[in-house]
């Protein structure tokens, strides 16, 4: 019996990975149905990119009443992701609550494209000592895959997206397909030197950034605005609005519905395949089915696993893919801590344009199992920048006012110069998300609970970073150094993975090495969702890797009828 | 002041460059629970208005370039007054500016705005004395202005502050708008380039 199909493959999602994923399929001839929960939003059509300081709303300042009632936990992300000029691009907390039986902060985006608008654009490939941690020190599950079986899909999604920065040759920071590098600052060229000085295996470089510092695939460049978040219409940085979904849509294979929630997917009665997916209008709650022959669940880790949760049928009575309890379990991220203060000098040295982008230095701990005197597992990169101060930060010193005072904040303050190490949580089974069994949302879906915790390594791996962060400054002559927490809450700085992890044994894992779910060979989940720990870099690269080959397999599959 | 404690100070004043999340968010939610009547209030007197006009030039007079006034300050924090703040806020807005009045006639037998500007600003700068201990929760400008115990002295040097360093006046006189820079140059000298670059 023939089933018709309305589509060749649904891709859940919008974002990073789903934007991808459609543009993957459809540029291999497949017909591609793209839905995403949120409002739609145009390229070239963002409401704020173009507004003056003396055009926006109170100068700027925040309206206290709004974000205390609609954003309390978007606006607490650590390093001003979240403003008045981006503020419309996040959910509103009082629209998608959620459960917190642990401090979580679920930081989303509310329009189509997802948070490939709002990213902060920085780009790594993982090495094996990721892909092989879990084995080698026993924390989560081996990782079905290595650095090589990922490799050539790297270079793929780099050479599409157009990725700056600069390659050191590093085993344990693979080099990647680089556009040219931007440039250090004065502060930061002073602080890599000196901190290369006395650690020679510690490299101040300038960040990987999806932003183009040359003209890529009708793209860009960067105009060095630093206004990413806000949209850019000069498709300066990567992101599915100006990039992945416009070049699916050229295929004239596409088609997106936005304001469309996934409610669960569909198995056939039969082969227990993925026939489609039941979808939820989030404008009219008119409830709809539409099928296909592949599935991927891109839709965000915490979203995906949260679908395939709502999924469960008889075959699958805990959940999609879930016969072993590992189904939402294992959520892992980056923890965070850093230290900034005032390098003296240079006061005849200043920039030219804003640089979205900041200094990188590879992970230095624990390269070859702990090092000695180090009391955690696994490691940290760091990340940081350096910037003078404005008129802003001078403003909040001193209580002067008059003729005196308005030729001060104009003026050139000293520079600043922070680090922030970025600290690879384990992955744990005790850190899980799960369906609240009696909150719902206003569809009348369960809202997710979040139970997630540091633990005792990310302790010890953040007071570490800090200390580390704090001693590179100072050698470096920074002054007056002071050091800060910023990831304690698990969730807010928005690298959360796994869930839904990778493996072979579908006792201990939701997705088999190619992204299958376990049981079910055309529903594909490609997003962090996947992880099986959180490696030491950024991870959305990593998650395009993963879709890019993904989708590979699943049209060969496709091709030769096995699905 | 010790070169470390500056430092130390600064340092203090930099975490606002580099770090503004927490505890403005927190701050915000608090000041929006504590005011369940949010909303527009009514406008600041017409009586005072000519207190904050004169205030707003005492705080960014004009020099070689224009001052408060000029960029159109009084109407900004009129705004804020009106709109933004809570009804806490209102009051003691308003209360510190008729403060400026009382004690301009106190010292000087005339209204704040009648008064000459050096004597403006002995008043204006009586009230440091009186907010010495405050300091608010969280690192620079945008928390204390979000701070709905910042004094008024604070509340109205900042708000001064942002209305002028916001105004098209105020940035292109004394900072630069350049709405697409097109380059990157990482290492400058300031004697080629040296204005903050708003956007």
């Amino acid at each position: 019996m023939t089933t018709q199909y309305d589509f060749d493959a649904i891709v859940v999602g919008s974002g990073m990975t789903g934007g991808f994923a459609a543009k993957e399929l459809t540029e291999r001839g497949l017909k591609v149905l793209v839905l995403e929960r949120s409002r739609p939003l145009e390229h070239k059509q963002y409401e704020t990119e173009w507004t003056t300081p003396w055009d926006a709303k109170f100068r700027g300042v925040l309206d206290r009443d709004e974000i205390g009632r609609d954003y309390p936990i978007q606006s607490r992300q650590p390093f001003g992701q979240f403003n008045w000029f981006n503020k419309h691009h996040w959910v509103k907390d009082s629209e998608q609550p959620y459960v917190q039986a642990q401090p979580y902060s679920w930081i989303r985006s509310g329009v189509l494209g997802g948070r490939s608008l709002l990213w902060g654009r920085q780009c790594y490939r993982w090495s094996d000592i990721d892909f092989s941690a879990n084995k080698a020190d026993g924390h989560g599950s081996d990782w079905p895959i290595r650095y090589k079986d990922i490799e050539r899909w790297y270079g793929h999604v780099e050479d599409y997206m157009g990725i700056s920065g600069e390659n050191l040759g590093l085993a344990h920071f693979p080099d990647m397909h680089l556009l040219p590098p931007m440039e250090l600052t004065a502060a930061e060229k002073v602080v890599g030197t000196r901190v290369r000085q006395r650690w020679p295996e510690r490299y101040v470089t300038i960040g990987r950034t999806a932003n183009l510092t040359r003209e890529h695939n009708g793209r860009g460049p960067c105009q060095y605005r630093n206004i990413c978040q806000r949209g850019c219409s000069f498709g300066g940085y990567f992101s599915s609005l100006s990039a992945s979904l416009p070049d699916a849509q050229k295929t004239g294979l596409l088609t997106v519905r936005t304001d469309t929630l996934v409610e669960r997917v569909l198995l056939d009665e039969k082969t227990g395949r993925a026939s489609g997916v039941q979808t939820i209008d989030a404008k009219t709650g008119e409830r709809r089915v539409h099928t296909a022959r592949l599935v991927f669940l891109n839709a965000g880790t915490e979203a995906s696993v949260k679908i395939l949760l709502q999924s469960a049928e008889k075959r699958h009575p805990n959940g999609l893919g879930n016969r072993g309890d590992v189904l939402g379990r294992y959520i892992c991220d980056h923890d965070s801590g850093a230290a900034f203060g005032v390098l003296p000098g240079l006061e005849d040295r200043y920039f030219y344009g804003r640089r979205a982008n900041g200094l990188y230095m590879p992970r230095f701990r624990n390269l070859k199992g702990r090092d000695a005197g180090v009391d955690f597992d696994r490691g940290y990169v760091v990340q940081g920048g350096s910037t003078r101060m404005g008129w802003t930060d001078q403003a909040s010193e001193g209580d002067d006012f008059g003729a005196g005072y308005k030729k001060r904040l104009a003026s050139l303050g000293p520079w600043i110069v922070f680090m922030g190490g970025f600290c690879e949580s384990l992955p744990r089974k005790d850190n899980r998300i799960t369906l609240d069994p009696a909150a719902k949302d206003k569809w009348g879906l369960p809202q997710l609970r979040f139970d997630v915790r540091r633990g005792d390594n990310e302790e010890k791996m953040v007071a570490d970073a800090m200390r580390e962060c704090k001693t590179m400054l100072e050698a470096a002559g920074v002054q007056g150094v002071r050091t800060l927490r910023v990831g304690s809450t698990p969730g807010i700085t928005v690298h959360v993975q796994g869930g839904a992890r990778m493996g072979n044994d579908p006792e201990q894992s939701v997705l088999d090495a190619r992204n299958r779910v376990h049981g079910v060979p055309n529903l594909y989940v490609t997003d962090g969702a996947a992880m099986a720990s959180a490696g030491t870099v950024n991870p959305s690269l990593t998650f395009m890797a993963l879709t890019a080959r993904a989708v590979d397999h699943a049209v060969a599959q496709l091709k030769a009828g096995a699905v | 002041m010790d070169r470390r404690t500056l430092m130390q100070r600064i340092a203090l004043a930099a975490g606002a460059a580099f770090w503004m999340g927490e505890s403005l968010a927190v701050r915000m939610a608090h000041a929006a629970a504590e005011r369940p009547d949010a909303g527009p209030g009514a406008p600041l007197g017409d009586g005072l208005m000519g207190t904050l006009s004169a205030l707003c030039e005492t705080v960014i007079p004009k020099t070689d370039t224009p001052g408060a006034i000029e960029a159109g300050v009084p109407a900004f924090v009129a705004e804020m007054y009106r709109l933004w703040m809570t009804d806490a806020e209102r009051t003691a807005f308003g209360d510190g500016l008729r403060a400026l009045d009382a004690d301009a006639q106190r010292r000087f037998g005339a209204r704040f705005a009648q008064a000459t500007a050096a004597q403006q600003a002995e008043v204006f700068g009586a009230l440091r004395e009186g907010v010495k201990g405050y300091s608010p929760r969280g690192f620079g400008l945008d928390a204390r202005i979000a701070d709905p115990a910042a004094p008024f002295f604070h509340k109205a040097r900042d708000l001064i502050t942002v209305g002028y360093f916001t105004s098209k006046v105020g940035i292109e006189a004394e900072l630069a708008y350049v709405a697409v820079p097109g380059r990157f140059q990482g290492d400058v000298d300031v004697k080629t380039w040296n204005r903050q670059m708003q956007l």
